[in-house]
């Protein structure tokens, strides 16, 4: 790999006549790095993904993927898998032929494909339908198959476009579940998708695009708390009302913007201070005497922040 | 692993199947084999250690993989119904031979002489330039606008493979699937003359098969390429194109001009297939002037039916190359 980077995009632009689908888009993800792809619709997810996989040739800009430029399709995309623009396997095979063809495309021996096929198949519970035709499966069901297709092979970059959507709850749950595995096993994943809880589960880092620019980029974390909505709120419920007097000293406590009653028994504190601070307001109420009974916190989110960038005209 | 079983392994993959006996018995069973010896009835012996180990492959080189989707499009044809009706069709040559000999005769006599085993070929293969079209058509026309609109082919494009390998790879199985089809015709054509005559005359017979063949390169060249530039594609418009439109044109420029330069065209490749066996018609736009080709430069028909597949090919390939998905 290149210095450790798995894709780089650098400067990519991709124009259609006089409209600018994506420009100047610049994104690194690292060797074992789970990185999210987020942005309003039509904002250039797809577009991006489709530059960086070679389906499309961007109208400037450079992709390298393990250090080998794009152009180079077949050597670029030797280890890694994708699913991108909802494809589709074909309707008179089964997904045993299907996994046997891709993993011949891979160059892997008929044993490895056997072996690798019932790994894989039985990763997305499509192992009992290896010998039907797909022709007869659902939705959500191909979708498993094109999954089962790019992970067949062993990737070490998976690159996938909403590999969610279209399935149902438990498909989801399973889906995210096998991207989960792939961490143990240093794969780099760059995922594209709507699903804000997703992205917080997957990936440890992201990037957020609107009308085709790269508006954020970094750590999940770091990004959430250097968001502008700062600080968080505490909501406290207790046996019995907590008194004025622990109101009053709560209010003027390091970090603490305000305290007040919601409802009998529980308490609303809007607090911006450091951790330690938190801990002596949180010891605070304990000692009041009203008899703690939950603390729920609720802080900037990743949905919080995405609104915000996302918003019209911010 | 033998050649057989490989081929075998591909149309029928063992990952479920019949599984070699025990290699050797180990001294505490292993959980993770069957009492078959292989691993979760893929077929295959292996630990659950060496089956979830973190192995790197290596594509094969580009010749490979055209030959893997070469593979992969003779699945498809044979999943395919027109596959089999076209079949069919040259299966029908003998039994219409058989079940209605005085047809024949009438097709063979229609402008033929029948005094030999060529003729009676020529007139068993008497719509041989229409099924060049036709079959052409169906078979390669819609092979890659299919790709497009079903959506296979964003399952293809992204694997570590040229876009050279799968077009070409595509084409090659239309190629041979036809020619297959037709080859089958003129050895059923062949067979029923056989039965007649005990003569055949292999040069003559040679001259026209090797015309079919680049008609058959050239037809289905032809549709491919036509179906690069479509989203839908179409069996339609090849046929007429190939042919009704550029036969009757060149029809009309020929009757007006008396130069018969542009019958040298692939279009007339099927009528000069029947015409070296002895046919002065055919079932075809092009039979009205049968007559005045120059049989004697086949060569020159050949070289051009090449150039122009190799023409329609380029361009098609030029068009899914840059094709943005």
């Amino acid at each position: 790999m290149d210095g450790g980077i798995a894709i780089e995009a650098e400067n990519l632009t991709k124009t259609y006549g006089s409209f600018t689908a994506i420009s100047d888009i610049n994104l690194k993800v690292r060797k074992g790095e789970f990185m999210g792809l987020v942005g309003p619709n039509g904002a250039g997810k797809s577009t991006t993904l489709k530059a960086i996989t070679g389906l499309l040739q961007p109208t400037s800009g450079t992709v390298r993927i393990s250090g080998i430029d794009i152009k180079d399709h077949r050597h670029a995309m030797e280890h890694v898998g994708c699913v991108i623009e909802t494809p589709e396997p074909y309707p008179g095979f089964t997904p045993a032929e299907i996994l046997t063809y891709t993993g011949k495309m891979y160059g892997m021996d008929q044993a490895e494909i056997a072996i690798r096929s019932r790994d894989v198949l039985e990763q997305v519970k499509m192992w009992d339908w290896r010998g039907k035709t797909i022709s007869g499966f659902s939705k959500g069901m191909r979708q498993r198959i094109v999954l089962a297709q790019a992970l067949l092979p062993n990737p070490e970059i998976i690159i996938l476009d909403e590999p969610t959507s279209g399935l149902d709850p438990r498909g989801m749950v399973e889906t995210r579940k096998v991207l989960q595995n792939l961490k143990s096993k240093d794969r780099t994943l760059l995922i594209s998708t709507h699903i804000l809880s997703e992205v917080s589960e997957l990936c440890g880092s992201i990037t957020m695009i609107r009308d085709g620019r790269v508006i954020a980029s970094g750590d999940v974390a770091t990004l959430v708390r250097g968001s502008v909505k700062k600080g968080v709120t505490l909501l406290v419920g207790t046996v019995r009302p907590v008194s004025e007097e622990t109101l009053s000293s709560v209010s003027g406590m390091e970090g603490v913007r305000s305290a007040e009653h919601k409802g009998d028994n529980t308490v609303v504190i809007e607090f911006d201070g450091t951790p330690d601070q938190q801990a002596e307001v949180t010891r605070a109420m304990f000692e009041s005497g009203a008899g703690v009974l939950w603390i729920n916190e609720k802080g900037a989110t990743l949905e919080s922040m995405y609104m915000e960038m996302t918003e019209e005209g911010s | 692993m033998s050649l057989r079983s490989g081929i075998g392994d591909f149309f029928n993959p063992r990952i479920s199947g019949n599984a070699p006996p025990p290699s050797e018995k180990t001294k505490e069973p292993e959980p993770e084999r069957e009492e078959s010896g292989t691993w979760r009835e893929t077929g295959y012996s292996a630990t659950d250690e060496e089956a979830h180990r973190d192995s790197v492959y290596s594509i094969k080189s580009v010749l490979h993989q055209t030959l893997e989707v070469f593979m992969v499009q003779m699945k498809l044809f044979s999943k395919m119904k027109w596959t089999y009706i076209l079949l069919f069709t040259a299966l029908l040559i003998p039994i219409i031979a058989l079940l209605a000999p005085d047809f024949i005769d009438i097709l063979s006599t229609f402008g033929y002489s029948t005094g030999y085993s060529t003729t009676k070929i020529a007139g068993l293969l008497f719509f041989l330039p229409l099924m060049l079209g036709l079959m052409t058509s169906i078979m390669c026309g819609t092979q890659m606008p299919s790709e497009f609109k079903e959506r296979t082919a964003y399952m293809n494009i992204p694997m570590p493979m040229s876009r050279a390998s799968f077009f070409f790879g595509k084409y090659l199985a239309g190629f041979v699937m036809c020619l297959g089809i037709f080859m089958f015709a003129y050895s059923m054509a062949i067979a029923t003359a056989l039965k007649d005559y005990d003569t055949i005359f292999p040069d003559l017979i040679t001259s026209s098969i090797l015309l079919t063949l680049v008609g058959v390169m050239a037809y289905s060249a032809t549709a491919y390429c036509i179906g690069c530039f479509t989203k839908k594609g179409s069996s339609i418009f090849p046929f007429a194109l190939m042919s009704f439109i550029i036969p009757l044109i060149v029809v009309i420029i020929c009757s007006q001009t008396d130069n018969y330069t542009l019958t040298l065209l692939p279009m007339f490749l099927g009528e000069a297939a029947l015409g070296i066996l002895g046919a002065s018609m055919t079932g075809s736009a092009g039979m009205v002037i049968l007559g005045n080709m120059d049989l004697t430069a086949t060569w020159l028909m050949l070289l051009i039916g090449i150039a122009w597949t190799a023409g329609f090919l380029l361009l098609g390939y030029i068009r899914i190359k840059r094709r943005e998905m």
